[in-house]
């Protein structure tokens, strides 16, 4: 008996499988890495003394505060409820769990903005820190709740009934068995939370609360393409790479897989007891606030507004247009990540690192800095893009190439390597072993992937209004344009057929995390 | 002196009844076998005894105290899960001393022992389970449940993973290790090998019930029914009369060990129990004699299928039997054998 496959003992090397995929994702890399070497070219172009100036000076201290504490507060609340929700759902008795469960997903189908124009209805007087972390909250933790659901309900329950039988409590359970191999669900979610808090613009701009993404926004808009507002996404990077190393710190090398095949037995389910009634109520409360809130405040403006507010001249092509962006944006997105997926999970080295590293960086971005960038580039060297879909379309592929990445990473993880092995074994080449092996069981999660991105451009805002070409205006955009000029009432329409068109993908969403623990 | 004791225990998942009624005593210091065909609610019997179920109806009592309001974590009761479901998150030494207290100053110590209990060498110590081979992986899951002295361990089909060699060198470990450890254990099998080379106590279940218990010679010599005769090793199942405890069949006059029965009956020899001698023509016998039809080599032993008869020219009485002989000594296709019965037949079942 030999301790180890021999092929673990020998250094593996770099295969031409390996050295094509490579390249493929460090030419993704490259792309991805565009924003960044525009912000370091306009950090060398405006010179050291004009860059510091504008960058230590109280007011990004100020922004750098208002961030973190944002983060601070938004993160460990949202890891709690989620964990706390995802528990309810998955391993209590509760009664209409499965009704829950759904519910739980829903607020993914309200983009920030929306669920923020909805506060601004019903509670004027809520803004600042606590308005700005209520509503992240409320619009973000559905990214933590579903794969911390999916790994509880994928947790071999025979770890925690054998550490009942070494005397441990239910709660001690919890907290040394559970919560340890939760780690990568709540880690990935909280990272996917951060890059949004550190990204996000409407909702802030409504919520009163200065962030990087605001004060940024700002600048362009006062001062074209000036280098203030990118050398403060300068810092914003920094920030972004900063809230990576935690995520990496935080995650390690814990490994995920069940030793042997595990219990074929699913979890028992707690019995709740005389918690009954607070968990029922504690549920409502949470999807009355993300749910709730948004569909009265629309229902209120749509009914105030009446058939008037429906101008169907500008709401079809609206949507028409916006749904061709989110179908096509997702399909190249997914493509582009695959490759750095695939070593992420398959071939794990430092250079897969690092070329990871460059595809999640750049989705902290605020859009308004991919754009920018974008702007800046076509403008000096390709004019012939300059406002054209393919940039609209790279600038979507960049924003959304974390989520992307992160869908495909856990989903090429589900697919085990012996598989395309095996198939290799079997005498197909290489590629045709990955595409039948690993591509066909990865498959439903590459696709789980995609709607999320296309839910990610359906509802993208900042971007499409700065590189979207002439007469290309989404649902987004138009809303955006009458929250402005404070028409409500107006915007209602847009902010419905958003609704509308993220939930079949918000149904999508949650069929796979159904599927994937089948 | 009883340490485990089940009374009428009945569990239900759905409309499928999982366990009828079943009634156990596991002897302190003893190491009981629980074997019965996959389903049979083996392993729910070890769960409802681990305190991960909760039976329908029925007790299970510790040292006479009811378990039944006991929560696993408190039943101080060990437990080897088919797999080891060693925790992934934990190195090989975090994992065996999870059950210790953390402040424990001997923590460390113990660990140590434990490793070297099961055979694990101390470099594996700080290795994650997922780097360990089966074997040494349920050697980690040995050592782990160990570690808290249980009263009693519970193993379901722990080397069922294992490859056939291998299966049996860990089952004689870990039978040293719980008797060096003074453990009562109960280990759940579907493997009668298993079951007959583990235990001084063996019970059989089937369908959810418990068929019978009993020392292993006892229910290998006489099973309560054909099934468990069968299941527990080759046995002939033959027709019978009986009169006055003997039983008149294909063999003959045999002995049982039903003294002074009498009328029809199915009577179970085991295998071993039939001698077979080639007969040459010159000798003559007076017992029961067959004609050897196949015959099939399998190393030490030979299979041979024997049309057995009992005074043809009067009778004309014939059965086919399978029976085993030394591969040295194994007739020709055809051969005319002597039959000699060793020891008494086991009346199954009677009619009077
Ligand atoms: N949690 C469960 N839910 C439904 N049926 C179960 C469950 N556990 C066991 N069973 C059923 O009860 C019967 C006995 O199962 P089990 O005790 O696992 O048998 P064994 O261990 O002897 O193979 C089987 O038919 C099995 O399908
Ligand atoms: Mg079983």
């Amino acid at each position: 008996m030999s301790l180890l496959p021999s092929a673990t003992l020998r250094r593996p090397r770099l295969r031409p499988r390996h050295l094509a995929v490579t390249s493929a994702a460090a030419l993704v890399a490259l792309l991805s890495l565009i924003p960044l070497g525009f912000i370091v070219f306009v950090a060398i172009d405006s010179g050291w003394d004009t860059a510091s100036a504008m960058v230590f000076r109280p007011r990004v201290g100020e922004l750098v505060v208002n961030t973190l504490a944002l983060v601070a507060v938004t993160l460990p609340v949202a890891i709690g409820l989620s964990v706390g929700l995802a528990w309810l759902t998955e391993r209590t008795n509760l009664p209409l769990r499965r009704t829950w469960s759904w519910l739980l997903v829903a607020p993914l189908a309200v983009p920030a903005f929306v669920q923020s124009y909805a506060w601004n209805t019903v509670a004027p007087g809520l803004y600042g820190l606590f308005g700005a972390a209520l509503v992240s909250i409320l619009a973000y933790f559905p990214f933590m709740y579903l794969p911390v659901a999916a790994q509880l309900r994928r947790l071999d329950p025979a770890l925690e009934e054998t550490a009942a039988s070494l005397g441990k409590s239910p709660a001690a359970i919890f907290f040394s068995v559970v919560l340890p191999q939760l780690r990568l669900a709540i880690s990935g979610g909280a990272l996917l939370i951060g890059l949004h808090l550190l990204a996000e613009y409407g909702l802030y701009v409504l919520m009163r609360y200065d962030t990087f993404a605001t004060a940024i926004v700002d600048q362009f808009q006062s001062v074209f393409n000036g280098p203030a507002a990118n050398l403060l996404g300068g810092v914003l990077v920094l920030l972004c790479f900063a809230l990576l190393g935690l995520e990496s710190f935080v995650r390690g090398d814990a490994r995920y897989a069940r030793v042997g095949g595990g219990s074929a037995r699913s979890t028992g389910r707690g019995h709740l007891g005389r918690w009954a009634l607070s968990s029922q109520l504690a549920l409502t409360a949470v999807v009355l606030l993300s749910v709730g809130v948004p569909l009265y405040t629309l229902t209120r403006w749509l009914v105030l507004g009446g058939t008037d507010i429906w101008k169907l001249d500008s709401i079809v092509p609206a949507l028409g247009q916006t749904a061709f962006l989110a179908l096509a944006g997702a399909g190249i997105t997914i493509v582009a990540a695959l490759p750095a997926a695939w070593l992420s999970v398959r071939a794990p080295s430092r250079l897969a690192r690092l070329i990871e590293s460059s595809h999640y960086y750049v989705g902290a971005l605020p859009g308004v800095i991919v754009a920018l960038a974008l702007v800046t580039i076509t403008v000096r060297v390709a004019l012939p893009l300059y406002q054209t879909m393919a940039t609209l379309l790279l600038a979507y592929l960049l924003m959304f190439l974390p989520r992307a990445m992160v869908g495909l990473r856990a989903s090429i993880a589900q697919a085990p390597v012996e598989l395309e092995r095996a198939a290799q074994s079997l005498g197909k080449p290489p590629l045709v072993a990955v595409f039948q092996t690993t591509v066909r069981l990865a498959a439903p999660g590459a696709f789980a992937a995609a709607a999320l991105v296309g839910l990610g451009i359906a509802n993208e805002l900042t971007g499409t209004l700065m590189l979207a070409p002439n007469g290309v205006r989404t649902l987004a955009t138009r809303f955006w344009a009458y929250t402005a000029e404070l028409d409500f009432s107006s915007a209602a329409p847009y902010a419905l057929l958003m609704v509308l068109l993220s939930l079949p993908l918000v149904l999508l969403l949650r069929l796979e995390a159904d599927r994937v623990v089948k | 002196m009883t340490l485990l004791e089940l009374k009428s225990v009945s569990k239900r998942f759905g409309d499928h009844l999982a366990l009828d009624g079943v009634n156990l005593a596991v002897p302190a210091n003893s190491r009981t076998a629980i074997v019965g065909p996959s389903g049979s609610g083996k392993t729910t019997v070890l769960r409802i005894i681990a305190g991960f179920e909760t039976p329908d109806s029925g007790q299970v009592l510790l040292e006479g105290r009811d378990l039944t309001n006991t929560p696993a974590h408190r039943r101080g009761i060990g437990y080897v899960a088919q797999e080891g479901a060693l925790f992934p998150h934990l190195s090989i030494a975090e994992n065996i001393g999870f059950g210790l207290e953390r402040s424990d100053p001997t923590r460390r110590v113990r660990v140590t022992e434990l490793m070297d209990l099961v055979g694990l060498p101390a470099t594996m110590r700080d290795r994650r389970p997922h780097e360990l081979s089966g074997g040494q992986q349920q050697r980690v899951a040995l050592a782990r449940a160990l570690a808290r002295k249980p009263k009693l361990m519970l193993l379901d089909e722990p080397f069922s993973a294992l490859d056939a060699g291998l299966r049996e060198a860990m089952r004689e470990m870990v039978g040293d290790a719980l008797r060096a450890a003074g453990i009562a254990s109960i280990l759940v099998t579907h493997d009668r090998a298993e079951a007959l080379g583990f235990a001084d106590h063996l019970a059989v279940m089937r369908d959810g019930a418990l068929i019978q218990a009993g020392t292993p010679q006892t229910l290998y010599r006489e099973p309560a029914d054909a099934l468990t005769a069968r299941f527990l090793g080759d046995a002939l199942i033959i027709d019978a009369k009986m009169e006055d405890g003997r039983a008149l069949s294909i063999f003959g006059p045999i002995e049982t060990n039903a003294i002074g029965a009498n009328g029809r009956a199915t009577i179970m020899l085991r295998t071993e129990q039939i001698a077979v001698t080639a007969l040459d023509s010159a000798t003559r016998t007076n017992g029961p004699t067959g004609r050897v039809l196949s015959q099939s080599f399998h190393g030490a032993r030979c299979r041979l299928v024997v049309e057995a008869m009992w005074r043809p020219e009067e009778s004309g009485d014939k059965q086919s039997l399978t029976l085993e002989t030394s591969s040295l000594s194994a007739p020709e296709v055809g051969a005319v054998v002597r039959l000699d019965i060793v020891g008494p037949a086991h009346v199954l079942t009677r009619e009077d």
